[in-house]
């Protein structure tokens, strides 16, 4: 190190170097012209594999070959053209000349501005924009039907199993999405025990009551229901409740009963608004 | 070195260089190197992106995919899914640039949250940088919106589960969060309104902002000079180090783009950056195992993840969750990030300006403070992957996420006292080695 610079009273002063001289080596032109024809003449066969359709492994090594000659040859004109890191000292180190653009007033009237209207905005989208729908598609009476239109009998849904189902009409849809289970065991309260049709057929909705994710994963074992987005489980024989992760309200059921030609239809809409459950009360 | 480009450089250093010191000086340090490489991931991002741009379709219309890909061929996949399909399989060379995007993607992001860290623990915000601290936490919050996004865009099964998270969100706010949700993301899907949004924000909106904020970034840092380190050769007179523009910051620049470029490369080779062909393309009430949005938003599904499952109402507004983990915590990290400089000013009553940088535990505030957020973001960001976790450690998963609750409250605070702890040791060894070294340099003499 070669210590600190000295400073002058006074005036300024042209920059001067600071810390160890750097390294100076002869600049060969022949070198970094080398190597920039070699990456040019990479770049046409690139050009040429690219539009050949050549596969990524390909076009990325002869990328990365190009982009490392010309790292090479730009590396030797940083070493030899680095003239050392340079110093500037003045006397007065306050008084910066910075022009200051945003004054006080500024801030405040732009503050104000956007509070008010932000306001103004949210007061307008909280009275006029309207709300989802309180309920979903399903209505006493909807057939159940898988995404191709099936209607299900009892005997289609195995032991353990689990099959997405919509109202016959709306297959598809998002909120209406709609899991049918097969439990091992009997439901129990607070389950909606008059929804239940063949003694352990049970449905739900398949929105998360969380953040609105599809609760896709079915765990056996305890006959939990398991979303994979945020691990919010719920105890599929009493009434979905959640048991762990951060769910707090259980996943609404949708009443079930038999229609008179054997398949499964729906009694009445789902027992609460599918989907996350909204910050507004309503009173 | 006399050239059309020299001359060039010469012209741009009168007429940007600073005023005070003809020949101007451009930074070249460690600094420098944090924010060159932001820039230059920006610009691969950019390059590659306006490629990417002409072959994507913003639409969830079921198209029917024909093409090289056997997995999809001939079937019906929404229309931005199919388009991937077709970019990755079909394009010339496409699925190098979509590789090439997202590691460049990576690669802007870990330099921002690098840089932000520098300028936190070094007290590079401090007077007069406040106004360039805020540009660059404005850096950070648009590349985040960059990232969410440009995830969104695929229409991949995952992308459909990140939608909904957001509509969530957007629903947990009180009074107004139903009726911004229902306007953002038109009812169910499959709406083609937050797709098409997420397309218009990442195209047309995200990029200007970036140039914008980024310009106006440089322009500060140019004017204010960047806060030099405290070095044995740079005495307190000194107000500039750096390098001339021509040929030594300009080369500097150069070698290290191709440098970048080289590494993204390798990168691309090595890496099948999302690759959504397993994945498959968004398919109505479904979702998967490992629902993971990009890791710069980690932090807000690891806030999901632990904050317990809370349901109370308070003055109207039910409090859950998903309100608590998804706008409250991440509204207080990000202020927290971007009115720090305001709050220590505050708390120090230090309101004078500061041209060099400190040691990260010169100030025992400082210290404490940036490793409680700092603890508080990472503890979150690895709860957004409790579910690898318990895998790995083959534990149940409940067992996980109770030792991240424990940890989000414990950590921060027992990490900060032990820095506080370690930067007044510091400081209290500084001052007894002051006398003891006048004392040695008397003898000498």
């Amino acid at each position: 190190m070669s210590g600190s610079l000295p400073t002058e009273p006074a005036g300024r002063r042209p920059t001067e170097p600071t810390g160890p001289s750097p390294r100076r080596e002869d600049f060969r032109p022949m070198w970094v012209y080398g190597w920039l024809g070699a990456a040019g003449v990479g770049l046409i066969v690139l050009t040429v594999l690219w539009f050949g359709g050549a596969g990524v492994e390909v076009l990325g090594t002869v990328g990365l070959v190009v982009a490392l000659a010309v790292s090479v040859a730009l590396h030797h004109v940083v070493v030899t053209q680095d003239a050392g890191e340079r110093a500037f000292a003045r006397p007065d180190t306050s008084g910066f000349d910075v022009p200051v653009l945003v004054k006080r007033r500024h801030v405040v009237a732009g503050g104000t501005a956007v509070v008010v209207g932000g306001l103004l905005a949210l007061f307008g989208l909280q009275r006029f924009a309207p709300r989802p729908p309180p309920g979903s598609d399903w209505s006493a009476g909807s057939a159940l039907v898988t995404i191709d239109g099936t209607r299900l009998q009892p005997g289609d849904v195995p032991l353990g199993g689990v099959v997405t189902v919509w109202p016959e009409g709306f297959e598809g849809t998002e909120r209406a999405a709609v899991m049918l289970l097969r439990l091992r065991d009997l439901p129990e309260p607070p389950t909606l025990l008059d929804g239940v049709v063949d003694e352990t057929l049970i449905a739900y909705s398949r929105l998360c009551t969380h953040a609105g994710c599809a609760v896709a994963l079915y765990r056996d074992v305890d006959q939990a229901l398991f979303c994979p987005c945020h691990q919010a489980t719920f105890d599929a024989r009493r009434a979905a409740t959640p048991t762990a992760g951060p769910a707090s309200t259980p996943l609404p059921q949708l009443p079930l009963g038999l229609a008179p030609e054997g398949h499964i239809i729906a009694t009445g809409d789902l027992t609460a608004r599918p989907g996350p459950v909204g910050g507004t009360v309503d009173v | 070195m006399s050239s059309p480009i020299a001359s060039f450089a010469g012209y741009l250093d009168r007429r940007i260089g600073r005023r005070a010191d003809p020949p101007s000086l451009w930074p070249t340090g460690f600094g420098a190197l944090l924010s060159h490489v932001a820039i230059v991931a920006f610009l691969v991002l950019f390059a590659t992106g306006v490629l990417l741009a002409f072959a994507y379709q913003p639409t969830v219309e079921p198209t029917v995919y024909e093409g090289s890909s056997e997995l999809y061929d001939g079937q019906t996949l929404p229309g931005a899914f199919a388009s991937i399909i077709t970019i990755s399989e079909d394009m010339p060379g496409g699925l190098l640039l979509r590789r090439i995007h997202v590691a460049a993607s990576h690669l802007l992001l870990l330099s921002l949250v690098a840089h932000l860290l520098r300028v936190l623990v070094t007290g590079a915000f401090r007077r007069p940088r406040l106004a360039t601290h805020l540009t660059g936490v404005g850096l950070m919050l648009v590349a985040m919106g960059f990232s969410y996004t440009g995830e969104i865009m695929p229409f991949g099964l995952v992308s459909g589960s990140s939608l909904r998270i957001a509509e969530a969100v957007m629903y947990s706010l009180p009074f107004v969060g139903e009726q911004l949700g229902t306007l953002v993301f038109d009812g169910e899907l499959p709406s083609d309104r937050f797709l098409f949004l997420s397309w218009f924000a990442h195209l047309f909106l995200l990029p200007p902002a970036f140039i914008a904020l980024t310009g106006w970034h440089l322009w500060q840092v140019h004017h204010r000079r960047p806060a030099l380190e405290p070095r044995p050769d740079v005495d307190v007179a000194i107000t500039a180090v750096g390098r001339p523009l021509w040929p030594d910051a300009v080369a500097r620049f150069a070698f290290l783009t191709a440098g970048l470029v080289a590494l993204l490369m390798l990168a691309s080779i090595l890496i099948p950056w999302s690759d959504l062909e397993l994945e498959g393309p968004f398919l109505t009430a479904e979702a998967t195992n490992s629902v993971h949005p990009p890791w710069p938003l980690f932090f807000l599904t690891g806030g999901l993840r632990i904050v317990p499952a809370i349901e109370f109402v308070i003055f109207g507004v039910r409090i859950t969750n998903v309100l608590v983990a998804g706008v409250v915590i991440p509204s207080l990290l990000v202020g927290g990030l971007a009115l720090y400089p305001f709050l220590e000013r505050w708390v120090l009553k230090d309101d004078a300006e500061h041209h060099r940088l400190d040691h990260p535990l010169d100030v025992p505030f400082r210290a404490g403070a940036v490793t409680f957020m700092t603890t508080v973001a990472l503890v979150l960001t690895f709860g957004g992957s409790v579910d690898v976790l318990a895998f790995w450690l083959t534990v149940p998963v409940e067992g996980v996420v109770l030792t991240f609750r424990i940890m989000l409250v414990t950590l921060p605070l027992l990490l900060a006292a032990l820095a506080v702890r370690a930067s007044r040791r510091r400081l209290a060894r500084r001052h007894e080695q002051v006398p003891t070294r006048r004392r040695s340099d008397e003898e000498v003499s």
